[in-house]
């Protein structure tokens, strides 16, 4: 749960504050659990829930702005270097991510919510959130180009 | 979730597949204080509420007691209108032969007479010529009943004293009054009296009004013993012997109350007071031991609101602690009160009160134990502002139309902790004593 709050999270200290608060949200409803062997995806759900809503809320949050679309260009297999991935680089590099772009590259790439879901979470529209999602895979795109050019 | 994600997707997904960060080094204890808070907030809102709920409903019980209608039953066969209360209580035909004097009877009333305020008609008005017999052969004879809310009953002894309560007279028509004492009627409860021509006429009464405002001062006593608590789900942050050291070593002499009040009466049963008292617990404290010393650690654990660390164990003997004296806890308090009194005769009633009251810390002078270490230290700072309730029930006793003395158990507490938030040791809960007071009608 701890990683998710790193990716979702600008630094380490935001991290632990919704690690802290996702897991007392936990504690308090954990008696709404029916299947004991869907804790683990119930308890992602709930972080990941807290995460997008604790940066929506926060004043300094995004500015859900009606962003272009950007015309995605779908990866092709060879415009993506096929080696194994640092996963402490990519959490760095997503963290490096404006805010906007990471939490919906977050929630729709890795944790896999709909763009419906995460245009509610954020209140925002599904189209925005796609465009955010476009600009956000050409950065790590791009990034991913660069690390593998400086090999 | 959707389907055929782009392969960047899953190439940043799979990246964190076997990724699992280090945890934070003190994240559970962060996590289980704060989960300790939201309990303690809940306990806390639970009983703020209980007490307005408790406050509210005592309020709208009493103005819903109060505002019972007394309905007056007619018997058929008579046309006599009796009240409930009468009914159960069989109070009516005893107050008759109590209060009027010996004699039969004239029913020679024309009531055309009858000019009550002009708030009487026919319905109000209903000819019976009823003889009543009381006990002692003390007869009389009604001539009429008259609806109860015309005409508000009101009744005197032989002696000319008010034997019915105070709110007969507050509500008695002067007009009416009059009326019926230029006729040698009397009155009592729906009913009225024809009363022999020997009989002696009523005087009105020098009191006519009941009091709704009094003053009133009190003295409670209540003995408070030692003062702490420890809050078990920080106990590893109290010396195992702590609480056995002061009560070895303190003693409560007393914790006397003080208070002055403004009572306001709604009814002969319900009121409210606000006021301002003071008191003072006095603490005598001998401390003589020596203890063993804890062994505590502070890596990777979390200090406590005093910066103490959790107590892993102890070792040898640690300083001796010697100490003879007083301590003492000062403080202002202003009480709101709501108070309910119930007639059992004509002097006593019972009495009983529940008050909020916000409390202002003065004073916290002496010694007492530090938790930890069991070293000697100065009062802690208490919180300089505090909540407490009281519940107190009793008997009051009339001695005149003004004065009333009462006495009461009580048992009262602090709502707010002495301590602040998160603290090992807290205060202890409620404390039972007794209370005296004095209440003056003022008008």
């Amino acid at each position: 749960m701890y990683g998710h709050c790193l990716r979702y999270a600008g630094n380490v200290e935001e991290a632990q504050d919704v690690l802290q608060d996702g897991f007392i949200k936990v504690f308090e409803k954990i008696s709404s659990l029916k299947d004991a062997n869907a804790l683990e995806g119930w308890m992602s759900r709930i972080f990941i829930n807290l995460a997008l809503s604790y940066y929506r809320k926060k004043k300094s949050g995004p500015d859900w702005v009606e962003m272009e679309p950007l015309q995605e260009v779908l990866s092709e297999e060879n415009d993506i270097p096929n080696n194994d991935l640092d996963p402490k680089l990519v959490l760095k590099q997503i963290q490096s991510l404006p805010e906007k772009y990471r939490l919906v590259l977050n929630a729709y790439a890795i944790d896999g919510l709909s763009h419906k879901e995460i245009a509610d979470l954020l209140e925002t529209t599904e189209s925005n959130t796609k465009s955010i999602l476009s600009r956000a895979r050409k950065m790590m795109r791009d990034w991913l180009n660069e690390k593998d050019n400086k090999k | 979730m959707e389907k055929n994600r782009p392969n960047i997707d899953q190439l940043i997904q799979s990246s964190f597949d076997a990724f699992e960060p280090q945890l934070p080094i003190g994240i559970w204890n962060n996590i289980e204080d704060k989960l300790n808070q939201n309990d303690a907030s809940k306990r806390k809102k639970v009983l703020t509420w209980s007490s307005v709920a408790a406050v509210v409903f005592i309020g709208l019980s009493g103005m819903f007691y109060s505002n019972i209608p007394d309905n007056a039953t007619v018997d058929h066969k008579t046309g006599i209108k009796i009240s409930n209360t009468e009914l159960k209580s069989g109070s009516f035909e005893n107050k008759l032969s109590q209060s009027l004097p010996i004699g039969n009877g004239n029913s020679d009333l024309d009531l055309n007479d009858v000019d009550l305020n002009n708030s009487l008609d026919n319905k109000d008005v209903k000819t019976t010529g009823k003889e009543l017999v009381g006990e002692n052969n003390r007869n009389i004879t009604e001539i009429a009943s008259i609806n109860k809310n015309s005409v508000v009953p009101n009744l005197f002894d032989i002696n000319q004293e008010p034997i019915l309560t105070q709110e007969n007279y507050e509500n008695m028509n002067e007009a009416n009054f009059d009326f019926l004492n230029s006729k040698k009627l009397g009155l009592i409860n729906t009913k009225i009296l024809q009363l022999p021509a020997s009989s002696q006429i009523p005087q009105r009464p020098t009191k006519q009004k009941r009091s709704i405002w009094a003053f009133e001062v009190g003295y409670d006593q209540n003995q408070t013993a030692i003062n702490y608590a420890v809050n078990t789900q920080l106990s590893k942050y109290v010396h195992k012997n702590f609480v056995n050291r002061i009560k070895e070593g303190e003693f409560a002499l007393a914790a006397p109350q003080l208070h002055a009040a403004l009572r306001y009466q709604f009814n002969p049963n319900w009121s409210v007071a606000i006021g301002l008292g003071f008191s003072q617990t006095r603490i005598s404290q001998s401390f003589n031991f020596q203890d063993s010393t804890p062994v505590s650690m502070a890596q990777g654990n979390e200090a406590d609101i005093n910066g103490n660390y959790p107590i892993f164990g102890y070792v040898g003997l640690g300083m001796p602690v010697a100490y003879n004296g007083n301590q003492s806890i000062s403080m202002v308090s202003i009480p709101l009160s709501v108070g309910y009194q119930r007639p059992i005769n004509r002097s006593w009633a019972f009495s009983s009160e529940i008050s909020m009251r916000f409390n202002k810390l003065l004073t916290t002078t002496g010694k007492t134990l530090d938790y930890h270490d069991l070293s000697l230290m100065d009062v802690p700072n208490y919180r300089s502002q505090i909540w407490s309730a009281k519940l107190s029930i009793g008997a009051e006793k009339r001695v005149s139309l003004r004065d009333i003395w009462g006495v009461r158990l009580n048992t009262q507490g602090a709502l707010t902790p002495f301590n602040s938030v998160n603290s090992p040791v807290s205060n202890r809960g409620w404390s039972i004593g007794m209370s005296v007071f004095y209440r003056y009608s003022i008008w």
